[in-house]
């Protein structure tokens, strides 16, 4: 099972209350010259974005602690083997705000203004960790049901971010223009990868939020990744 | 004369213009470079530190701050020479090999800027050879490491043993920092200072020029 598309700006639903969210507002309305900014910059980036996911799912299963898709053996760390133990299939997904993005943000960036080079950035994670949420949406409907484990990335707590070259291998064409480089980041910068275990028995309340110790963070239990 | 609290306020409430005005009324009368900034430019950025520390102010609150303390400071700068000089230290700041979190980076950076630093940044997934061959070439007083992922923290202990093989390390300070950096971790790679936020970074980095 596989799907991927490129999807229009307004379809992601994005708010100004994401982007303030994203900045670090942790709920508080920003004065009006920043919200006139967010407003401003949302409608510019607006006409350009193509945001863009890719999803597939494969049968797998969790050896030790080892996910093992498709004779691809992740050096999942111990905990994430328990909580993906019983799982028989996984959904992998790459999530992308795209290259027009990078583009828009890095003109942004050479007119040299610090306050809109950081809202743009933050617009930029708040399209990736919407998108996150869209293909999580789309990746349920497919299932019709079926339960599922939360998303956990490759990079996350004890996963080394060099596992992403498997995750990409197994990802193939899929990947919605989304490459790795030597230091495993993807590029366009605005991406995010990741993993969700099918299974009858998998709890969906364990999420990497909640296994986190950071309990101060901005984005505790925001969705992002 | 003019009113130097004014400047104060613009630079708290990140009044760029304002804090220009000012700051140009201020040199028209003649009034000292050195007590313009640290009897009151400095001293608003410390205010907006303190409070975007303790949650009563944010990023942008922040940034914009520094973006007027650094258009006054264009207009200093200029007219301070030698021991006089506005700067308070070089500063080659990246995010280390491996990682492109970026964003706290980038506000540690303003912020010394904005406290009269000279902020070299390197950008995001630099390697060691990167950060030695920009500490080299701008002769910088301080090193500063960004990493926000787990997998990518102990890069900074490979950076540090380079400059040690390099033979630069006496040369150069070593601060660090990033969510997932402690104060143990830094000291047991062996860097010379930790701080946990951006208002926290300046008085380190002022401290260890100081040494
Ligand atoms: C925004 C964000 C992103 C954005 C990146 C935006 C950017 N340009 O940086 C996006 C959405 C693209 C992203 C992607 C990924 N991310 Co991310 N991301 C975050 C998030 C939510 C916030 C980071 C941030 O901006 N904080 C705000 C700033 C202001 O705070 P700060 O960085 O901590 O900086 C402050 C201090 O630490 C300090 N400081 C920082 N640097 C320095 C340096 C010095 C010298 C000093 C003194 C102080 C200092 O001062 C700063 C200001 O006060 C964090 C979670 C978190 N709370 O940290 C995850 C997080 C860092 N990401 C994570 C991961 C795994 C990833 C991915 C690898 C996931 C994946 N597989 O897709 C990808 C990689 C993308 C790629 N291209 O390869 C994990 C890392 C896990 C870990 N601890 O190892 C985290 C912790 C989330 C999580 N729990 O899963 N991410």
């Amino acid at each position: 099972m596989r799907a991927s598309a490129v999807i229009s700006f307004s379809e992601l639903g994005l708010t100004p209350q994401h982007v303030y969210a994203s900045m670090g507002y942790r709920g508080a309305e920003p004065d009006s010259e920043t919200c006139s900014l967010v407003a401003r910059m949302l409608a510019d980036l607006e006409r350009e974005v193509k945001p863009a996911y890719a999803l597939k799912v494969l049968p797998g299963k969790v050896e030790g602690h080892s996910v093992v898709i498709d004779d691809i053996v992740f050096d999942t760390p111990v905990f994430l083997g328990k909580i993906l133990q019983e799982a028989h299939h996984f959904a992998l997904f790459v999530v992308t705000a795209g290259q027009a993005y990078d583009d828009w943000a890095a003109r942004i960036k050479k007119q040299g203004d610090i306050l809109c080079e950081f809202v743009a950035d933050a617009i930029g994670s708040a399209t990736v960790e919407s998108m996150g949420l869209y293909a999580k949406k789309r990746l349920e409907e497919l299932l019709g049901g079926a339960t599922h484990s939360s998303t956990f990335c490759p990079g996350q707590y004890h996963w080394h971010i060099s596992e992403q070259r498997k995750f990409f291998t197994l990802m193939g064409e899929d990947n919605v223009g989304v490459t790795i480089n030597d230091s495993f980041l993807m590029h366009p910068i605005k991406s995010v990868s990741g993993l969700i275990g099918i299974g009858e028995t998998l709890d969906p309340t364990i999420t990497a939020c909640s296994l986190c110790p950071r309990l101060d963070c901005f984005r505790r239990n925001a969705g992002h990744a | 004369m003019t009113d130097l609290n004014l400047l104060y306020d613009a630079i708290l409430n990140g009044k760029l213009e304002q804090s220009v005005e000012v700051t140009n009324q201020a040199v028209a009368e003649g009034i000292e470079p050195q007590e313009i900034i640290n009897g009151y430019m400095i001293k608003a950025m410390e205010e907006i530190g303190l409070r975007f520390q303790n949650g009563e102010a944010f990023v942008p609150n922040l940034l914009m701050a520094a973006r007027a303390m650094k258009g006054s400071l264009d207009i200093l700068r200029p007219l301070m020479k030698g021991a006089n000089s506005v700067s308070m230290g070089k500063v080659v700041i990246g995010t280390v090999k491996g990682d492109l979190h970026d964003i706290g980076k980038n506000l540690v950076a303003s912020m010394l800027e904005g406290c009269g630093f000279e902020v070299i940044n390197l950008g995001v997934d630099i390697s060691s050879e990167k950060f030695i061959e920009a500490a080299k070439e701008h002769k910088a007083d301080i090193i500063c490491m960004s990493a926000l992922l787990t997998t990518t923290m102990n890069y900074m202990k490979e950076v540090i043993d380079a400059l040690e093989a390099a033979g630069v390390r006496k040369d150069v300070k070593v601060m660090i920092g990033g969510a997932p950096v402690t104060d143990a971790f830094a000291q047991q790679i062996g860097a010379d200072g930790y701080s946990e936020n951006a208002n926290g970074a300046v008085a380190l980095a002022r401290k260890l020029v100081a040494e």
